[in-house]
């Protein structure tokens, strides 16, 4: 195996973690606000807003 | 060439798996090693997922790739987010792995390891992971839509309802028996007490970091507070060889179930940010970390599997829990088989996010699959143990005794060899008083863990550390899923509380936040502290009982499944739902009049209410205990009558359904699906 797929390997496992943990969501929703007419929340508004949504539904099982 | 290549493949995973199903299943007398699990489920795993997931995609739902999903068409970039496939694999397991696929296996070891061995298997190929993925399916073509709603519109009105009250039964009795777990876990261990105690601030410690000082940057906190929370590890064995402090975290299970009722109150009422969401990043993480070291660790370490393949007590006389494999030991392994449970987390954010309905085969039925063999991997490190020191532990008092001597004289009578000095010495190595009467599974399985975990690091020398490790992960996801189930708990209460009086519906109203924190609170610890006084140690009541509610939130949602498989016409492959979802009736409906009415008084809650009314007409019972007799009689009269109403409930949505299917079937009544209309994507293929 090349050394560069390995790096693009190492990089998408990087990138996953990112995403799975929520570390990346703010830059996703400002992604996705592009062209939106809405007003864009802030870093801190949008972290607020989705823990009060995520913790508002069954997100933790047995 | 290439297809050569695959089939040639393909045959050598089955025959591999094959090879394990064949030793674990035949291989008698001699030990055998833990890697035949591994090969035997994994092997079995992959063949489901190539062949039997592919089959239902494509012949029974007919996933279509070129229909937009809900996350494309209704995308806001909070609730639908077109997200990655394996993205949404990630957060779907983070959300259905729970402590049951650790905590059922390892009890269900008492029947010997390969009953629960077996179901854990073949339970999430035909069962678990077509619950999970059908579900997923049904809701995707809904715009997302809960069981509940599914429920109440593909079956009848009264569905709904049933399955809204079905949850929150389930998530009483669920934070009940999980607390019980951590109690005794944790009951008279300074060292363990101290380093989850020492989690609260270091949880408040994130929370305050990603709030103010860095907003959302969850991987920094999340590495700041794992450092924390191993070095409370670590610090535990100091507070522990400390005459002082070790006083002060040595707490009674009284003492433990009265801090975890008002540690959940505070959790439930307190902002989301401060405590429950930090503990359930931390707590995320640590179990997916962990999940991974034990599949390493058994690799590597490839443990000898001392228990018996079946033992004596497949007649229902375990000490662990009454009752035999059948239903028993399927009600016991529940989550890590099937678990009601998911599908709700199934028609809840996955729905929501998945970009292709092709996905939800991955998602639905891949990580289900994932979750099974993290109970096969519990059943592994409950096994590896001496079954003797397995038994020593997860035995209550009430049967075995309380002191060294008797226990071990009463567990070798059964003609497993264990002697109380084995049982001192290994108390001592993991740092412990004592290791006897600890049931729930969680300290078993934590001696298992760190005894696989100490062959491969560190040996005899951290064997005390990687103990506390363990127990640590597992009372830390405990109580996050006991935070969060209290929390979504207090807002089922609001809205079933709404429908009286409307001000209690408003989530963040001061009074009604505390008055529903107090009532789901008051509710789950009612079932708590009735555990920790239960004279057999409260696991052998609650645990079925939890199976049980959980295997009926099973019934319902494949109850729904079937209906809708009948609206779309699939009736050629109707049993791909209905042969579970009989099995489960079955197995449920066993369990229920069993636990009701078995003439047993350890299997059935009225017998044990008579023994103890009879043995108080009598005059048997001492003056000072007749209280708390009358007490135990209360709560396994309680216990009959719970389970009973959630038969009952199950029943009754079952008969409607029923009528239901025949009124399509024989055509008296049109089938009318409540998908969502048919929307080509916009997206290209490789999107």
């Amino acid at each position: 195996m090349s050394l560069k797929s390995q790096i693009t390997k190492l990089k998408f496992l990087w990138w996953w973690f990112r995403q799975v943990s929520g570390d990346a969501a703010y830059e996703n929703y400002l992604r996705s606000c592009r062209g939106a007419a809405l007003p864009v929340m802030s870093r801190e508004e949008f972290f607020l807003d989705s823990l009060r949504r995520r913790y508002s539904t069954i997100s933790r099982c047995c | 060439m290439q297809r050569i290549g695959t089939i040639a493949l393909w045959t050598a995973i089955s025959l591999a798996g094959a090879a394990g199903l064949g030793v674990i299943a035949f291989e008698r007398g001699e030990p055998i090693n833990g890697i035949w699990f591994i090969l035997a489920a994994g092997g079995v795993y992959l063949v489901a997922y190539r062949f039997y997931s592919a089959f239902i995609a494509a012949r029974v739902l007919a996933l279509d790739n070129s229909r937009a999903t809900p996350s494309e068409r209704l995308e806001d970039g909070r609730d639908f987010v077109p997200t990655n496939k394996w993205v949404v694999m990630g957060h779907h397991f983070a959300a259905i792995a729970g402590p049951g696929p650790l905590v059922g296996p390892t009890l269900a070891a008492q029947f010997g390891y390969l009953p629960g061995t077996l179901w854990l298997i073949a339970g999430a190929v035909l069962g678990g992971c077509v619950q999970d993925f059908v579900i997923l399916f049904c809701s995707i073509r809904r715009n997302g839509k809960s069981l509940g709603q599914m429920a109440r519109e593909e079956v009848n009105t009264r569905g709904g309802m049933i399955a809204l009250l079905a949850v929150l039964a389930i998530m009483i009795i669920l934070l009940a028996v999980v607390g019980l777990v951590v109690v005794n876990a944790l009951k008279d261990s300074p060292w363990g007490t101290f380093t989850l105690a020492l989690t609260i601030p270091i949880a408040m410690l994130m929370g305050l970091y990603m709030r103010f000082w860095r907003p959302g940057r969850v991987l920094e906190a999340s590495l700041i507070g794992f450092a924390l929370v191993l070095f409370a590890v670590v610090a535990g064995q100091w507070v522990a060889a400390s005459p002082e402090w070790s006083r002060v975290f040595t707490l009674s299970g009284t003492a433990l179930a009265i801090s975890i009722i008002v540690y959940g109150f505070a959790a439930s009422a307190l902002p989301v940010w401060l405590l429950l969401a930090p503990r359930d990043y931390l707590s995320a993480f640590i179990k997916i970390g962990v999940m991974f070291a034990l599949a390493a660790g058994i690799l590597l370490v490839r443990p000898t599997i001392h228990m018996p393949a079946l033992t004596r007590f497949v007649d229902g006389t375990g000490p662990v829990f009454a009752g035999k494999i059948f239903p028993f030991c399927f009600i016991t392994i529940a989550c890590g088989a099937v678990s009601g449970f998911h599908s709700l987390i199934s028609s809840g954010t996955t729905p929501k996010l998945l970009t292709r309905e092709g996905h939800a085969r991955l998602v639905g039925y891949g990580a289900m699959l994932m979750e099974s063999f993290v109970g096969v991997m519990a059943m592994v490190a409950a096994c590896a143990l001496t079954p003797g020191v397995y038994f020593a532990i997860n035995s209550p008092a009430g049967i075995v005794g309380s002191t060294a001597e008797a226990a071990a004289a009463t567990i070798s009578s059964w003609g497993f060899a264990v002697d109380a000095t084995t049982m001192h010495t290994l108390a001592q190595q993991v740092g412990e008083k004592t290791l006897l009467n600890r049931t729930g599974g969680a300290p078993s399985l934590a001696v298992g863990m760190a005894q696989i975990f100490s062959n491969w690091i560190g040996g005899q020398r951290l064997l005390a550390i990687w103990y506390h490790f363990a127990i640590m992960f597992e009372a830390l996801f405990i109580l996050t899923v006991l935070d969060a189930g209290t929390r979504v708990g207090r807002f089922m209460v609001q809205e079933l509380l709404g429908h009286v009086w409307k001000p209690l519906a408003r989530t963040s109203w001061y009074p009604s936040i505390l008055f529903t924190s107090a009532l789901i609170v008051g509710a789950w610890g009612y079932f708590l502290y009735q555990g920790v006084l239960d004279p057999l140690g409260g696991i052998n009541s609650l645990w079925p009982l939890f199976g049980i509610s959980n295997q009926l939130l099973a019934t319902v949602a494949l109850v729904v499944a079937t209906t809708i498989l009948i609206k779309m016409g699939r009736l050629r492959w109707l049993w791909v739902t209905l042969v579970p979802m009989v099995w489960l009736v079955t197995v449920t409906m066993t369990a229920s009049y069993q636990k009701i009415f078995h003439t047993d008084p350890r299997i059935g809650f009225l017998s044990a209410a008579t023994q103890l009314t009879q043995q108080l007409a009598a005059g048997t019972i001492a003056p000072d205990r007749i209280a708390f007799t009358q007490r135990l009689i209360f709560n396994n009269q309680l216990d009959a009558a719970v389970t009973a109403v959630l038969a009952v409930m199950v029943l009754v949505l079952l008969f409607e359904a029923l009528i239901e299917w025949f009124r399509i079937l024989s055509g008296r009544k049109k089938a009318v699906l409540q998908e969502t209309p048919y929307v080509a994507t916009r997206w290209a293929e490789g999107d």
